[in-house]
């Protein structure tokens, strides 16, 4: 099949391209759902197809099938699809420079999901709903998702970058309710690996029920927050997905180049000096870690924000090119050591899709705080621990739904807040953390951008002087 | 037609041979043709057709389902051993009431156009040029972060072992554009504008144009204070909220499951007199109507909330069948390689009888909203939202005085859908959602006073 791929790339540039790329997948699919104490389905699948991927007249062409039988039917398709966008093309599309890779890349699974039976998993993520219905007569539901995928994906480009990388992860999410009277709460909880099945054994139900059955209690005799602007504490679920959604979203080079608020405050300050934000791939375990990217780009640790200033970006190979090609003409204009080096940002939800500038796993660095040095001197706030949902915008304002708030009274942790959310512009709230925490935790997300992948999040606890909470209660 | 569904019939013997009490084979093909605007300029053009199926088997009440993009016989015999093997893990459901029996589908018009079929990707291509250079010639403050012009046909077929053997096609073409303004340092939030149709009737210069000066509008900046007000929402802004509460609220599992808050409900009233809402499958040249349903139920109208009194929900078979209905046709099936869920089909929000224009006019003090960022994370059971509003736009004696930043609403949508007060003529469609502009009045509002 490799040879096939080959001589498919070299069928593409005998017609006119001047750059292909091929990517191949065949991953086997398990998942399963269940809804209180029924198993809804179970699923297993095998999902297997090519995508082939031209420039040629300076325009993107695409085309994918799911039979190497019709790969060069799918090249010949892309190379005529770019003829016909080049008509439109203004600015011919060029790719930054990259090494060019020939590598096999094998995972070696802590515990192959695949040699884990159906039944067992079955019967160990039933246990968990029984466990967290039976905990209290208040919960009401229980809905319980898990999948897991393990196979291999390849990369072929015309540049003479080969890559065969093998692909894994499990991933869970479980999704209780509560009710008393008119109040209604609801919790999720998620975990998911890139190395194996062996979370879900260092997570066993019965720990897993009690953490979700107290915080779902815990929201039943939750206080409503108030409205207004307040000092926050964010624990690292909470900070890992402002940097994800309020800040790494505008880093997204093709964001930015698409107006998007940081464009002309490259190497400027943004952040308070406290504030250092990096996108890195090579975290071990995280579950947005990964060797190639879809572009076959090494991926690596790149550095966004130091010191509260921007000094990169996430980059694909177009997107790189067009940023070194705004500095080169003075269109732009940088700080020394800004990196416009392609970062290995470029990833595709399958092979359906070409890739987009997307994050791994994105962070703010630890300081050096305490959690108790950050509320001592806080005479009201609120300490954020976990969140239910994020949302930002090119004009920099975010929003975060919060599922686990604490008020902070007189320096000292207090009553439980439910249904809280937090919004503000992403830049002025970075300049207005003023304590990030000694501690770091790393998150298991996903991000959709009209395509899903699989992110890492995280970050130490921190602490934002400002932050616009809306709550129910109108002060 | 492709004919790829013809060759599949076997699979439904094979699976019963192989121990499945029931078994049910979907089978979808679709082609896709898009042009998509990437970094401010139309740059490329991709294609995709595929066709897969999808296999449910049932062995004593328990679900087993696989999948695969290959119709090779050795390929679909692993599809089944592998269906019946995950079946056979799972545990048995007493309250299973089997597939459905055969109905016949339901007469639906205007969902396929043969021209959409036909377009060539140079024709797509010059769509999107006019689309973009519509934006771009509106003002020099707009680029756009994001474009497509799309051209999609799809095919279903499905079949069970109790004999029900149904299919159908379908035609959508659509255009977006997304854009942002800016004036110095100053940029507008993101605007997108869209046109979605079955036919091939779309408008890429308007799209473009109206995305445009969407941002530019919001560029100008208003003050709003903290409090109630009246708050118009835009199809965007309804379609997000309404997908993360009402649906929820609606859907039959979640009733019976008392995971809604109308569980018991029924004939009660729910909402302000003046909301009619239907869910219609059947609804011509809607993007959600088909002949059947993800489980080959044929679709159908019906009534959801009827003058703020609640109607009736969205049931698939099972969840019909638990609750003592029958099937509503609303197991939605995003492709092949997805089991069927409840879902909406086209639901429809009863237009008014005055324009956006009037229903502004007349405003004393309020809001339009046209998007909201973050009704993901809203209480779906409880109907607690606190959403931004942006853009979010302030209107004092019937006139537009600009756009506000900070906006939050921070409100009960259940709460909100009683203080309905005016309901618009501008029907739009997209997605699941048919609807024209809402008026709501004593919206709490929370902003950021910097």
């Amino acid at each position: 099949m490799e040879d096939e791929l080959v001589r498919t790339v070299d069928y593409g540039l005998s017609l006119g391209a001047s750059y292909v790329e091929i990517r191949g997948e065949e991953l086997m699919e398990a998942s399963l759902e269940i809804e209180d104490e029924r198993v809804r389905i179970v699923e297993q699948g095998v999902d297997r197809g090519f995508s082939v991927r031209v420039i040629s007249g300076g325009a993107w062409g695409f085309a994918s099938t799911s039979s190497l039988e019709r790969l060069r039917d799918a090249c010949r398709s892309a190379v005529k699809l770019a003829s016909a966008a080049s008509r439109a093309v203004k600015e011919k599309v060029e790719l930054a420079e990259v090494k060019t890779s020939v590598d096999r890349v094998h995972v070696k699974p802590d515990e192959n999901p695949a040699n884990v039976g159906v039944d067992e998993k079955i019967e160990m993520f039933l246990e968990l709903g029984r466990a967290i219905l039976s905990f209290n007569d208040r919960i009401k539901s229980f809905n319980f998702n898990y999948s897991d995928v393990y196979g291999r994906k390849w990369y072929f480009n015309s540049d003479g970058t080969r890559i065969v990388q093998d692909v894994l992860y499990v991933w869970g999410r479980a999704v209780a309710t509560a009710r008393e009277g008119d109040v209604y709460a609801a919790y999720r909880e998620e975990l998911g690996s890139v190395k194996g099945f062996k979370v879900w054994r260092e997570n066993p139900p019965g720990e897993l029920a009690e953490k979700i059955s107290h915080a779902l209690l815990e929201q039943l005799e939750a206080a409503t927050p108030r409205g207004g602007i307040f000092p926050v504490v964010m624990g690292p679920n909470v900070t890992g997905v402002l940097v994800h959604e309020a800040f790494g979203h505008l880093a997204e080079a093709d964001s930015a180049l698409a107006g998007g608020l940081l464009l002309h405050k490259l190497g400027e300050r943004v952040a308070s000096p406290l504030v250092n934000i990096f996108d890195d791939a090579t975290i071990e375990g995280g579950f947005g870690s990964f060797k190639y990217d879809d572009e076959g780009v090494r991926a690596q640790r790149s550095i966004i924000v130091k010191e509260g200033r921007v000094v990169g970006l996430m980059y694909d190979r177009e997107t790189a090119a067009k940023i070194q090609e705004m500095i080169n003409k003075h269109h732009l204009k940088v700080c020394e050591g800004f990196n416009t080096e392609p970062t290995g940002n470029a990833r595709a939800e399958g092979f359906r899709v070409p890739p987009l500038v997307r994050m791994r796993n994105t962070c703010m660095a630890s300081g050096d705080w305490t959690l108790e040095e950050m509320i001592e001197d806080l005479s009201f706030g609120y300490l954020l621990e976990s969140f239910r949902g994020g949302q930002a915008n090119l004009d920099g304002t975010f929003q975060v739904g919060v599922q686990k708030a604490y008020e902070i009274v007189d320096g000292e942790v207090g009553r439980p807040v439910r249904n809280l959310s937090i919004s503000g512009n992403t830049l002025e709230t970075l300049m207005h953390v003023d304590a990030v925490g000694n501690d770091f935790k790393l998150n298991v997300g996903w991000c959709g951008k009209g395509q899903t992948v699989n992110v890492g999040d995280g970050g130490p606890h921190i602490r934002c002087s400002r932050m616009l909470v809306g709550g129910m209660k109108l002060e | 037609m492709n004919d790829g569904a013809k060759s599949i019939e076997w699979v439904l013997d094979y699976a019963e041979r192989h121990g499945a009490d029931e078994a049910e084979i979907y089978y979808n093909y679709s082609r896709e043709l898009r042009v998509e605007v990437n970094l401010g300029q139309v740059s490329s053009c991709h294609f995709s057709d595929e066709q897969g199926v999808g296999l449910r088997v049932v062995v004593k009440g328990a679900v087993g389902f696989s999948f695969s993009n290959s119709l090779e016989r050795g390929k679909l015999e692993e599809v089944v051993v592998r269906a019946v093997k995950a079946a056979k893990a799972s545990k048995p459901d007493e309250k299973w009431r089997g597939l459905p029996a055969p109905k016949k589908p339901s007469t639906v018009s205007g969902i396929f156009d043969k021209r959409v079929c036909e377009i060539s990707e140079e024709e797509l291509v010059e769509d999107a040029k006019t689309m973009l250079n519509a934006a771009t010639d509106y003002s020099s403050k707009i680029s756009a972060y994001w474009g497509v012009v799309v051209s999609e046909w799809g095919e279903v077929a499905l079949m069970n072992t109790h004999g029900l053997n149904v299919k159908a096609e379908e035609t959508m073409m659509g255009c977006a554009l997304g854009t942002v303004a800016r004036d110095g340092d100053e940029v507008s939030p993101e605007c997108s504008e869209f046109d979605f149709q079955r036919r091939r009737k779309i408008n890429p210069e308007k799209v473009g144009r109206e995305a445009a000066r969407l941002a530019v509008e919001s560029l100008r900046k208003a003050n709003v204070e903290q409090g109630r007000c009246k708050v118009i929402l835009f199809h965007p802004a309804l379609h997000a909220l309404i997908g993360y509460t009402l649906l929820h609220a609606v859907s039959g599992d979640n009733v019976v499951r008392e995971r809604s808050p109308y569980t018991g409900k029924l004939g009660e009233l729910v909402a302000s007199s003046m909301l009619h809402v239907v869910d219609d499958g059947t609804l011509e040249e809607g993007l959600n109507t088909f002949p059947f349903d993800g489980e080959g139920v044929p679709t159908q109208r019906k009534e959801i909330i009827d003058k703020g009194v609640l109607r009736g929900f969205l049931f698939d078979s099972y969840w019909g069948g638990v609750a003592g209905f029958e099937s509503t046709g609303n197991a939605g099936r995003a492709d092949y390689a997805s089991t069927p869920h409840i879902s909406a089909t086209n639901l429809v929000v009863k237009k008014g009888n005055i324009s956006r224009e009037e229903l502004i006019e007349g405003m004393d003090s309020g809001l339009i909203v046209l998007d909201v960022q973050g009704a993901h994370s809203s209480n779906p059971v409880s109907g607690e939202i606190s959403v931004v509003a942006n853009p979010c736009w302030v209107v004092k004696n019937g006139e537009v005085l600009g756009a506000a930043k900070g906006v939050m609403i921070a409100d009960n949508f259940y709460e909100m859908l009683k203080r309905v007060d005016e309901v618009a003529d501008d029907v739009r469609k997209y997605s699941y959602l048919v609807s024209p502009s809402v008026s709501f009045s004593e919206v709490k509002v929370v902003t950021r006073q910097l």
